[in-house]
């Protein structure tokens, strides 16, 4: 898929402002707060519904003005032409409208135009807490697969109402049992899925890391479920649905007095570990600043080919800031790397400028602010 | 600080506590019956009062009516051996309004939810296991909402029911008809994909 256009009204620092953007590469360029991160921010929110950053839709929104309004369209691989509007108010909310089909609602956005994300935060996905790789997982699944999104919802339901249960005590035990049926088959299809994703993204992982040799051992994306233990130390290493269900319930049935003490559910893939390693150690205990730098972006890289290859539609790569803190020999490195990977999919790349890069001409360069007065000057 | 006078203040809070109703909402229905001649809000006090006096539930399936038994319960030429588990009343003018269901209903008043404080004792599940006990039923319909509550309800109410041998079945999940698939969203159409029957 291809950006072709994108019309920001409102929206952080842009009143009114709208660029055109080619296929491939394109960088965008500005000292600080010139708005070049908000350009990659407008683009998920087109996919998403959200910013990859954690504000509210009222600090996106320009100071004095009452709402904002992002309208991005967008050509599919096969040439159909789309455009997604979203459109917030302070006081009446957020409005997602596409030319498909009028309004539409947050959930069946996801997936429209799929989206892979580089930003610093993403340095969390090696440091931060578990919670963050399974929503990482789960954002790439999502926007893959929509009984996956289905299947998330169940579980977030199921898990709130079964904890509520528990915390209401004894007296409910015909009740509780409908919702832990209804909670091991959500868990279930989350566990197999997330199961099959990391198989395929570590055979991808592998070749793209081997591609971009940054001098690590092999990366591999592990998946663990210490929950799924039971004391008499049984385990479930089976992808079959109805040996994951049994020992499920084996488990929930053990488990069953410890919860009600703790009120609160003590199984489930809300409690899935997953870990980013080189060799057996965590990755980020053996990877320096800059291999960690470009460890992000072999698996934002492999983000995009499974999306690509599940979804048989190019995502877009947002890429912020990506050569920070990097020597010169990996921003070489990184430059060829995505300039070679934006034939396949379009990128979009954010610095403070382009005097670090040797093919900066290769790029779709947009200036903003000081650096776009003094180009045109 | 409000702006109105209290009986205006009163009359906005009163409706907006209404559902689907926001304050916005409700100071503009407050004023246009300001505007309307006494007996005409006079006319809609009298309705919302009768209302309240003159409705209750069926004491058999539990809708809204006027005569208990209500009319569906009472007329000869309903099926009185199909049941159609509906979550509220409103449901059942919508099944009604298919003109294809002969059976009888039962109206639970809502599905499990415990966040919201409602359990099986809060529902009419106690007397609709009653009904099914007492014989002359041997189909119950599910057309409970297609949330996660109306699902994990439907479960509940089988594994309640199934000791009765009683058919138990669900009404079907799919497109509307006249829709365009395209614009069908992607969990109804999954479910459509997973429900899909052969061709005859």
């Amino acid at each position: 898929m291809t950006v072709t256009q994108l019309d920001l009204e409102h929206f952080r620092c842009h009143t009114h402002t709208t660029f055109a953007f080619e296929p491939g590469a394109v960088l965008i360029t500005g000292p600080n707060g010139v708005g070049k991160t908000s350009i990659l921010e407008a683009i998920n929110i087109a996919s998403v519904s959200k910013s990859f950053l954690p504000v509210s839709d009222n600090e996106l929104v320009e100071f004095n003005a009452s709402g904002y309004r992002i309208t991005t369209h967008v050509r599919h691989d096969l040439g159909a032409a789309l455009t997604i509007s979203i459109e917030y108010d302070q006081a009446g909310g957020k409005r997602i409208s596409t030319s498909a089909g009028g309004p539409t609602t947050a959930q069946e956005l996801i997936g429209l135009v799929p989206c892979v994300v580089l930003t610093s935060l993403h340095r969390e996905l090696f440091i931060g807490e578990p919670a963050i790789r399974r929503s990482f997982v789960d954002r790439v699944l999502a926007q893959c697969f929509s009984s996956y999104k289905h299947a998330l919802w169940r579980h977030r339901t199921a898990l709130r109402q079964r904890n509520r249960l528990l915390a209401l005590g004894h007296g409910h035990d015909s009740e509780l049992e409908v919702w832990t049926d209804e909670l091991i088959d959500a868990s279930c299809e989350i566990v197999q899925r997330r199961w099959q994703f990391v198989v395929r993204f570590n055979r991808i992982l592998n070749d793209t890391a081997q591609e971009l040799d940054f001098n690590l051992e092999t990366i591999t994306l592990q998946y663990e479920l210490p929950w799924l233990y039971i004391n008499d130390g049984v385990r479930s290493d089976s992808l079959d649905l109805e040996a994951l269900r049994t020992t499920m319930r084996a488990i929930a049935q053990e488990l069953q007095a410890v919860e009600r003490e703790r009120m609160t559910t003590q199984w489930g893939p809300q409690r899935d570990v997953l870990t980013f390693c080189a060799g057996q150690r965590p990755l980020y205990t053996v990877a320096s600043q800059g291999q960690q730098k470009l460890a992000l972006y072999a698996i934002k890289l492999t983000e995009a080919a499974y999306i690509h290859h599940a979804l048989d539609r190019a995502p877009i790569l947002l890429l912020d800031d990506v050569f920070a803190d990097l020597d010169s020999t990996n921003i070489g490195l990184l430059e060829s790397f995505i300039l070679e990977r934006s034939r396949q999919w379009q990128t979009f790349v954010s610095a403070p400028s382009a005097a670090s890069l040797r093919r900066r001409l290769d790029f779709q360069h947009i200036p903003l602010g000081k650096s776009a007065e003094s180009l045109r000057a | 600080m409000t702006i109105f006078s209290p009986a205006i203040e009163r009359a906005i809070e009163a409706l907006s506590s209404l559902p689907t109703i926001g304050r916005k909402s409700a100071q503009r229905l407050v004023f246009h019956l300001l505007r309307q001649p006494n007996e005409q809000v006079q006319h809609l006090a009298d309705a919302l009062v009768a209302l309240k006096a003159s409705v209750r539930y069926c004491s058999m399936c539990f809708t809204f009516t006027e005569q208990d038994p209500c009319t569906i319960c009472t007329s000869p030429n309903r099926e009185r051996e199909i049941l159609c588990v509906v979550e509220q009343p409103s449901d059942v003018f919508a099944i009604e309004r298919t003109g294809e269901y002969r059976g009888l209903y039962h109206v639970l008043h809502g599905s499990l939810d415990p966040l919201r404080g409602v359990g099986a004792e809060q529902l009419k599940i106690e007397p609709l296991i009653e009904r099914v006990r007492n014989g002359g039923v041997t189909e119950v319909i599910f057309a409970l909402n297609p949330t996660v509550e109306g699902e994990v309800t439907t479960h509940y109410l089988t594994k309640a029911l199934q000791p009765f041998g009683v058919r138990l079945t669900r009404i079907a999940r799919g497109v509307p008809v006249g829709m365009d698939l395209e614009f069908a969203d992607e969990a109804t159409l999954s479910r459509a994909l997973a429900g899909r029957s052969n061709v005859q």
